[in-house]
């Protein structure tokens, strides 16, 4: 799912009849400087980043004068949150609020529908879990009827402009959440002002990347976000449909160190359970990937290509669950990567299923014809076995003690 | 009598011209159960692969077609399933992933209110080995027993089945109830058809990061509606939150949805958790 931006966000929600406070993005402090000129001050500058909870990481600061805003938009536009720049800061007027509340239209796995929920105390570490109301919206139906939303206010407590104000914002919030095809709709908080207004002070919007062809509102493009391989692994997705690609930097590659390893998997739950396997001999994997769903050899070796050309891995670990897919076609794409990367170092390979035998020949062969200390298995052994070679083949090769 | 599938579920293929279509008939029938017809609208009169192809589930079911599995591409799934669940198929697997959130809640709702089960999307389907197929697996890794295994991922059920199997150990039901988010039958529902399976001696879960299900099995547990012993492997230990891993469902955000909660509720409520899907043989030699 990709995660829109606070004001991409806000401005999705204010054509759903959310309103805001008056802000400006800003692409530098200059720009600070200037917007704070025109919003009435205090301001709040705030970082642009797909992240949660940014003041605890230090995203949000307080300016109560232009050239405040300006210096704290240059400590936020060149700080790093979670490995991410920020895309501009949001420079915002203060709203002072009587109340702070939560209000999110999310997905109820468990009643397969979208769930309205409010929250008489919001904030920071709200946790959703213990919202006071909330509301199952019938998928058949697409948007609760606003009536059922104000008997769920009245029920809170809600009454006169408030009870209307709210139920009419609330119902804006589900409206956006199934025009948009979103994950998650959080606006958290959202403030009654002291004329019983409500005013969005902060909102989390998570697009589900997979509807495309059922939105029927225009969504920011919003750009590539991730690392540099998660935005290479998701192009590669987007252009080449054979087969799934789903790659995660577990690691930030500055902090990679030559003990930790280069994963790769054929199963999305094998990619989990080849993470708990590493882990219970103690290595630390780099990366999550998984190529799954008869992929074609041409998007297994950009896989490949992509993990073995982390910077410092130590090892590489390939493992699949017994596959329908033809893993020769796999073995081949795995060699392919591989080389293009360079690869030469210790290499785990566990292959079960569809065409072992003539997977495992492939790989054992380049190994061999390109001297690479490496392990190929079938499914007689199983991922935490396989764990234990790596980290065997680590320490006769010097990588790791 | 396992459960979900048996001798009397007759298949049909929806999207049974394609590649996965033919790869899926050529499953079935290396797992002894052979389609009816396949149903591809406009290739109605042809033949695919030696099936009989027709154009509408209506036609389908006529020929006496009684379940479906459903094998179209996400941007037509809605239409088929919802056309399934007009024949009166039951039950519906639909097998391919990256369908959109919204229309995985219209036909759950929708197979929901006619009283039909459905099995996915992003499921490979429900087998009872020796007895009948609704899925693309390959057979030959599963042998029949009592021991029902439920799972989150496909790849991981056949692995563990193959396990159980190589251990001398058969299964009654093994059902894929699909990766992602929002599913049809879920894992608590499935724990509940095996509970009352009376072929099915005891269950073995395959659970992983995100959604509450594992969690609500625990309640389950703890409440007395699955009183058979249960096994779990729930994996993805050190799988950061946040983060939405391959399956669209396996991203750990809210309390409770990270592998260690689930392992410590499951474990609370008498399951046997394991942290390798190998000791799962040992746990279930341990019931006698």
């Amino acid at each position: 799912m990709s995660r829109l931006l606070e004001h991409e966000a806000k401005g999705l929600l204010a054509r759903y009849g959310v309103p805001a406070p008056a802000s400006r993005l800003c692409a530098s402090p200059d720009d600070a400087v200037a917007a704070a000129g025109e919003l009435a001050l205090p301001v709040y500058v705030k970082a642009q980043v797909p992240i949660g909870d940014r003041k605890a990481v230090d995203g949000i600061r307080r300016a109560d004068s232009a050239e405040a805003a300006g210096a704290a938009a240059r400590d936020l536009l060149f700080a790093t949150y979670a490995g991410h720049r920020p895309e501009g800061v949001l420079c915002e007027e203060e709203v002072a609020g009587v109340r702070e509340l939560y209000l999110a239209v999310t997905i109820s796995e468990e009643h397969r529908c979208r769930r309205l929920a409010v929250g008489l105390a919001g904030g920071s570490g709200f946790d959703a879990a213990s919202a006071d109301a909330e509301l199952l919206v019938d998928p058949l139906a697409g948007v609760a009827p606003p009536f059922a939303i104000r008997r769920m206010l009245r029920e809170l407590g809600f009454t006169g402009a408030a009870l209307v104000g709210l139920a009419r914002i609330a119902h804006g919030v589900v409206r956006c959440a199934e025009e948009c095809q979103a994950y998650t709709v959080e606006i958290n908080p959202i403030v009654e002002t002291a004329d019983g207004t409500f005013v969005a002070l902060d909102a989390k919007l998570e697009l589900d990347d997979y509807a495309a062809g059922i939105r029927t509102a225009e969504v920011p493009a919003g750009s590539a976000r991730g690392s540099e391989r998660e935005i290479a692994a998701a192009e590669v997705q987007r252009t080449d449909h054979r087969g799934t690609l789903r790659y995660v930097q577990m690691v930030d590659e500055d902090a990679i160190e030559p003990t930790m390893i280069g994963t790769h998997s054929v199963g999305g739950g094998e990619s989990l359970v080849v993470l708990d396997a590493l882990e219970s001999v103690q290595l630390v994997a780099a990366n999550y990937c998984d190529t799954s769903g008869s992929p074609s050899q041409e998007k297994v070796a950009a896989a490949a290509r992509l993990i073995a050309g982390q910077p410092r891995i130590g090892g590489y670990f390939f493992s699949s669950c017994i596959a329908n897919q033809p893993l020769s076609i796999t073995a081949r794409g795995l060699v392919e990567g591989l080389d293009e990367a360079g690869w030469t170092g210790p290499t785990v390979v566990r292959i079960a299923g569809n065409e072992e035998d003539e997977a495992r020949r492939i790989v054992t062969e380049w190994a061999e014809s390109r001297g690479v200390a490496a392990r190929v298995f079938g499914r007689e052994v199983d991922e935490w076995f396989a764990a234990e070679a790596m980290a065997s083949l680590l320490a006769d090769t010097g990588v790791r003690a | 009598m396992p459960f979900l599938v048996d001798a009397g579920t007759r298949v049909a293929v929806q999207g049974a011209t394609g590649r996965l279509g033919q790869l899926t008939v050529e499953l079935l029938r290396d797992a002894g159960t052979e389609p009816l017809v396949g149903v591809t609208p406009g290739k109605g009169g042809t033949t695919a692969g030696g099936l009989p192809i027709v154009d509408t589930m209506a036609e389908a079911a006529e020929r006496g077609a009684n379940a479906s599995i459903v094998l179209v591409p996400a941007t037509g799934l809605e239409d088929a399933v919802m056309e399934a669940i007009d024949a009166g198929m039951d039950p519906i697997v639909a097998m391919v992933d990256g369908v959109p959130i919204g229309i995985s809640m219209r036909i759950a709702a929708a197979a929901r209110a006619r009283g039909v089960t459905l099995i996915g999307p992003n499921s490979p389907g429900v087998i009872s080995p020796g007895v009948a197929m609704l899925a693309a697996l390959r057979a030959s890794f599963y042998e029949r027993g009592s021991i029902a295994v439920l799972s989150r991922s496909g790849g991981m059920m056949t692995t563990i089945a193959n396990t159980l199997t190589t251990a001398g150990i058969g299964q009654s039901t093994c059902v894929g109830v699909g990766g992602d988010a929002v599913i049809g039958l879920d894992l608590v529902e499935a724990a509940s058809l095996a509970e009352a399976d009376p072929e099915t001696s005891g269950i073995v879960v395959f659970g992983e990061v995100g959604t509450t299900q594992e969690q609500r099995l625990a309640e389950a547990m703890r409440d007395g509606r699955v009183t058979k012993p249960v096994a779990a492997y729930i994996a993805g230990v050190s799988a950061r939150t946040g983060v939405r891993y391959s399956h669209a469902g396996a991203s750990a955000e809210g309390a409770g949805t990270g592998a260690a909660a689930k392992r410590a509720a499951l474990g609370d409520a008498g399951a046997d958790v394991v942290t390798s899907y190998k000791q799962i043989v040992d746990a279930i030699r341990g019931w006698g």
